[in-house]
């Protein structure tokens, strides 16, 4: 396979995967921001915060409103963040990819792309966003299915595999960064603060119930864990579960098979394992909101070196300016 | 006929479908007794299908202009073009016969250019011709095929009989329209494939890959043939994606390719380099190669010409095939395939008449405004004066263009290209159109059953040029 190809394999895998995550997020959010009792929402600056947009949120925007994040995050076709943005690279990789993956991948990527267009700006308003949101949501669904079903089980899909895994355990430690470290500040202010205490306590597991939500995690998380939710089990179940698809245990675990199944480099392979080890060693139990924090910054950069360390093994090209200078 | 069928008149032009008395030809009649069954409202239900299965499909072509490129849909009537089996029969021969002698041409040029000494074709002609390449004597390609790939331009007179309007040895382009055309009409109405024969079109990948691996330098099995594509930003990037997914072939930019110290062409692939046998480019001679021709091009690959001569890879169309893809060059084809052959031309050449010979000169300044003028060297449409449609002005222009540079333009008397009836939005209404059938040449020779219909959709006009308002339609043979 071509390295340029393998390289918009795996892009492709990624912008489906951030548009799909990305959709989740927004529709979690948008519901527990209905939940939650007057004056203890948390701000849609969460949202921003959680995909770490903040540089070119405010090249836009000044404040952090419902209407302008919400479309900042769906229909901004410049904002590389955004569900619009993420659909029109995905086809833009499959549009040079078309002759390895099955006919009826372009047909399915072309068609969500046509319907993101043109839904996209018209879903800002609450009352189309939901349907929008599911919509997204299904069709890239429908495009890993037909890939699951139809795609040649080698390098190819290897490739997408990676792409797909690096970009959702990047999501889901973002989600759990920012929604968990809000909800322990949440905690901790009520906590400190007896008056607003009575506002809030009461909210506290529902937004644990709404994080789970945003990762599709909820029926998961009660058929291992059980219907009680902790901070704890929560954060423990998302990051150490080898059998949730979406934890980053899991996702980590993923990548490893794939970048072995591609025979990477021995070093690259070290790397990913550490890593997986990392992430099961972490104890939910001990430390502060900070030490969390922490860990997924590092987490974050652990993948963001794992992306790299993919490019060198397979996707550079020989520089042809370089001759003999 | 009924409906709106009743009141159809082509006029002067030959139609496709509808004889002058009003009537269904007989290859048509099953086609036009269903439409006339369809009130008007479910032909414009069928035709949304189309556009709508067009746009799903994501079929889409490039236009250049000066506002940024636009990716658009492509155009296309639900009406077919149908042509009988045995009218085709003559007229796929007479492909197969003209690509033989263009491909003995060639050969012949590049190498004892036998018929420049015989002056059958006047030598300076070809040798000054910007089209021909110096960087190409003396190569002898496998099965000394050089235009592996033509695509030839055909229309019918008054009387029906076909011609060839040019033949394109470049990089033609349209194949792919030919084949989704047909998925489209399978799609939107597939109760007319219920009762007749029509020929397949969808064989032309495998035929395609066939002629490539037929000159691949090495004899194994499954040669390594790949596209090269200048990318994403080319107007023909669908047909290059599709013709590599249709072939199980990688499709390349040339930033995947590179010549090795032993001037072999390799791809970069994730499991390291891979020997390249036949590259199938997509790309003009110019940008092919920045050590043999142009030094800036960022499309082509260093020392491509250098494994291309040693032979160790094949290439289609072979750099150089140009030289004989050219207006004037066109008039001779007739006189290669006598020179050549030893036969008779089965397909004639459209009158054409060179600026560079005095009488003819004369001849198209004096009549100017009958005339349809072309430069030698441009393709697409571009440059060309319809004398019954241009004004004064214009006439005037093109003949101080002819007298400055006679070599480059060429005069064909306006003809009345057939047309069929296409549905336009103020109903059904006759078009003019033509043809490009696809001819391939490696081993074996083999024309595509039918080809590419093209249709002008302004009422009146000739030019079929999907980059100048023309759209396609489905093309059938049927037995």
């Amino acid at each position: 396979m071509l390295s340029r190809v393998a390289e918009r394999l795996y892009w492709m895998a990624r912008y489906l995967e951030r548009a799909e995550d990305t959709a989740r997020l927004t529709n979690a959010y948008s519901h527990l921001i209905l939940d939650m009792p007057t004056g203890a929402e948390p701000g849609w600056k969460l949202l921003i915060d959680t995909i770490d947009a903040h540089v070119s949120y405010h090249k836009r925007y000044k404040v952090f409103n419902e209407r302008n994040v919400i479309k900042f995050l769906l229909a901004d076709v410049d904002n590389n963040s955004s569900i619009r943005h993420a659909i029109k690279q995905a086809r833009e990789n499959v549009r040079t990819a078309r002759d390895i993956l099955p006919a009826q991948a372009w047909e399915l990527v072309n068609e969500c792309y046509l319907f993101v267009n043109e839904a996209a700006p018209q879903s800002v308003a609450r009352q189309n966003r939901y349907e929008f949101l599911e919509e997204v949501i299904s069709r890239t669904q429908e495009i890993h299915g037909l890939i699951d079903s139809t795609v040649l089980r080698d390098q190819g899909l290897w490739f997408i595999e990676l792409g797909q895994y690096i970009e959702r355990a990047d999501m889901t430690s973002r989600v759990v960064d920012v929604a968990a470290g809000a909800i322990l500040a949440q905690t901790s202010n009520a906590r400190e603060n007896k008056s607003r205490a009575d506002n809030i306590m009461p909210a506290i597991p529902l937004l644990w119930a709404n994080l789970l939500k945003s990762l599709s995690a909820t029926s998961a998380y009660r058929r291992k864990v059980g219907p009680l939710l902790g901070p704890t089990e929560v954060v423990d179940f998302l990051f150490r579960s080898s059998q949730f698809p979406r934890s980053i245990a899991f996702c980590v675990n993923q990548i490893e098979e794939n970048i072995g199944l591609l025979r990477g480099p021995k070093g690259l392979l070290r790397y990913v394992r550490n890593t997986a080890y990392n992430v099961l060693e972490f104890d939910a139990a001990k430390g502060s909101p900070g030490d969390l924090h922490q860990f997924i910054d590092e987490l974050q950069e652990q993948l963001a070196e794992i992306h790299g360390g993919c490019h060198e093994a397979w996707f550079e090209l020989p520089d042809r300016s370089s001759g003999d200078a | 006929m009924r409906g709106e069928w009743q009141s159809y008149d082509a006029g002067q032009a030959y139609d496709e479908l509808v004889t002058p008395k009003g009537q269904p030809r007989a290859v048509a009649r099953s086609l036009i007794n269903h439409l006339q069954k369809y009130a008007p409202d479910e032909m414009l239900a069928r035709r949304n299908a189309a556009d709508l299965c067009i746009r799903e499909m994501g079929i889409s072509f490039t236009v250049y202009s000066e506002a940024g490129n636009i990716d658009r849909a492509w155009p296309f009537d639900i009406i077919p073009r149908i042509i009988s089996a045995k009218t085709w029969q003559t007229v796929s021969h007479g492909l197969a016969q003209r690509s033989r002698a263009l491909n003995h041409f060639i050969h012949d040029i590049y190498n004892r250019q036998a018929i420049l000494a015989d002056e059958v074709v006047p030598a300076d002609l070809i040798l000054n011709s910007p089209n021909f390449r110096e960087q190409c004597l003396s190569v002898k390609p496998s099965h000394k095929a050089w235009a592996h790939i033509a695509g030839s331009d055909l229309v019918r007179d008054r009387n029906g009989q076909f011609y060839v309007l040019e033949d394109n040895l470049r990089v033609p382009s349209g194949v792919s329209y030919m084949i989704e055309n047909r998925e489209i009409t399978k799609r939107v109405l597939p109760e007319l494939f219920l009762n007749q024969s029509i020929l397949p079109v969808d064989e032309y990948p495998a035929r395609l890959y066939a002629t490539l691996a037929s000159i691949s330098p090495r004899r194994i099995v499954r040669p390594c043939v790949v596209v090269l594509t200048p990318g994403i930003y080319n107007s023909a990037y669908f047909e290059h994606a599709f013709l590599a997914q249709g072939m199980g072939a990688e499709l390349v930019e040339g930033g995947d390719l590179y010549v090795d110290e032993d001037d072999i062409v390799q791809m970069v692939t994730v499991d390291g380099p891979r020997r390249v046998d036949v590259i199938y480019r997509r790309i003009d001679d110019d940008f092919l190669d920045p050590e043999a021709f142009r030094a800036d091009s960022i499309l082509g690959v260093p020392g491509l010409m250098r494994a291309w001569r040693a032979g160790n890879v094949g290439i289609a169309n072979a750099p150089g095939s140009g030289v004989a893809d050219d207006k004037v060059v066109y008039a001779f084809v007739p006189d290669m395939v006598r020179y050549y052959l030893n036969e008779e031309p089965l397909i004639d050449n459209v009158k054409t008449y060179l600026c560079m010979r005095d009488a003819d000169r004369d001849y198209v300044l004096e009549n100017i405004e009958s005339l349809v003028v072309k430069p030698a060297n441009e393709s697409g449409g571009y440059g060309i004066m319809v004398g019954p449609h241009a004004d004064a002005r214009t006439h005037k222009r093109y003949r101080k263009l002819i007298e400055q540079d006679p070599r480059n333009y060429v005069a064909q008397p306006t003809l009345s290209l057939s047309t069929a009836p296409t549905y336009c939005d103020n109903g059904i209404a006759p078009r003019h159109l033509d043809l490009r059938p696809f001819i391939l040449y490696g081993r074996d020779t083999w024309v595509t059953p039918g080809g590419l219909t093209r249709v002008a959709l302004e009422e009146g006009s000739l030019i079929v040029n999907s980059s100048q308002g023309g759209g396609s339609k489905d093309t059938w043979i049927v037995e």
